[in-house]
């Protein structure tokens, strides 16, 4: 990127000398954007995309309680996701598929 | 944080709101900055049964990071947690891989306890770091 986009510091920063950590926003960098925020019991779900997106995925315990992936034990594979679909063996999930990708 | 500043929408929404997850960027919160998106390999060398592989970041502080790894054929599990997964071409074993950053990198380590592979095994990761600092 040349010198020219849209850098935005936080309040009381000098924006031409702020670090890059702690601006507001800069179109230096990418921002992860979601593509799908949802909830879904153990299930294999079509995520819509033409490609391998990253993803992020809590599960609930305890009634109340989330923790990241499959941290939670449980038997079986972990949550994966492939070309087509975000598969969770297991249940009480809240996931975000970004439109960032793995491959 | 003054009157000013710039504020973003979703579709159908006002910038009168006061709700923040009605704005794609509200400049009185900061947003996750991505560096680019950087691919990878894992390899697990013949006859061992684990590798960690450290990936300097030069930042000086511990960045958030997204990180995923294509375990199985076509399939891709996070690296956030410490995961446990089957090995889909040796039933009843699995890899146990996790991922942190400190300071200086991001390191991923993966082991599969009790097995061994007669050829090296690559492993494909896909990793973003963050440039806003968990400390």
């Amino acid at each position: 990127m040349g010198d020219y986009g849209i850098k935005i510091a936080i309040d009381g920063q000098d924006v031409e000398t702020a670090l890059d950590k702690n601006l507001v926003y800069s179109s230096k960098y990418n921002g992860m954007k979601i593509a799908k925020h949802n909830t879904s019991g153990a299930a294999t779900v079509s995520h819509g995309l033409a490609y391998v997106p990253m993803f992020i995925n809590y599960r609930r315990y305890e009634g109340t309680k989330f923790r990241i992936d499959s941290q939670v034990p449980d038997l079986g594979d972990a949550p994966h996701v492939t070309t087509s679909n975000i598969i969770f063996p297991n249940g009480n999930n809240y996931y975000f598929i970004f439109v960032d990708h793995a491959a | 944080m003054g009157d000013y500043g710039l504020k973003i929408t979703r579709t159908g929404v006002a910038t009168t709101s006061t709700d923040p997850r009605d704005y794609v960027l509200w400049s009185k919160y900061k947003s996750l900055k991505s560096q680019a998106r950087v691919t990878t390999t894992l390899v697990l060398i013949a006859g061992t049964s684990s590798i960690t592989k450290t990936i300097p970041h030069d930042l000086g502080y511990s960045p958030l990071f997204f990180v995923a790894a294509e375990m199985n054929s076509n399939k891709w599990y996070n690296l956030h947690a410490i995961q446990t997964i089957p090995i889909d071409s040796s039933p009843g074993f699995a890899y146990a891989i996790s991922s942190y950053t400190n300071s200086t990198n991001l390191v991923i380590s993966m082991s599969c306890p009790g097995k061994t592979f007669a050829t090296n095994q690559t492993y494909n990761i896909t990793y973003f770091i963050i440039i806003d600092e968990i400390v």
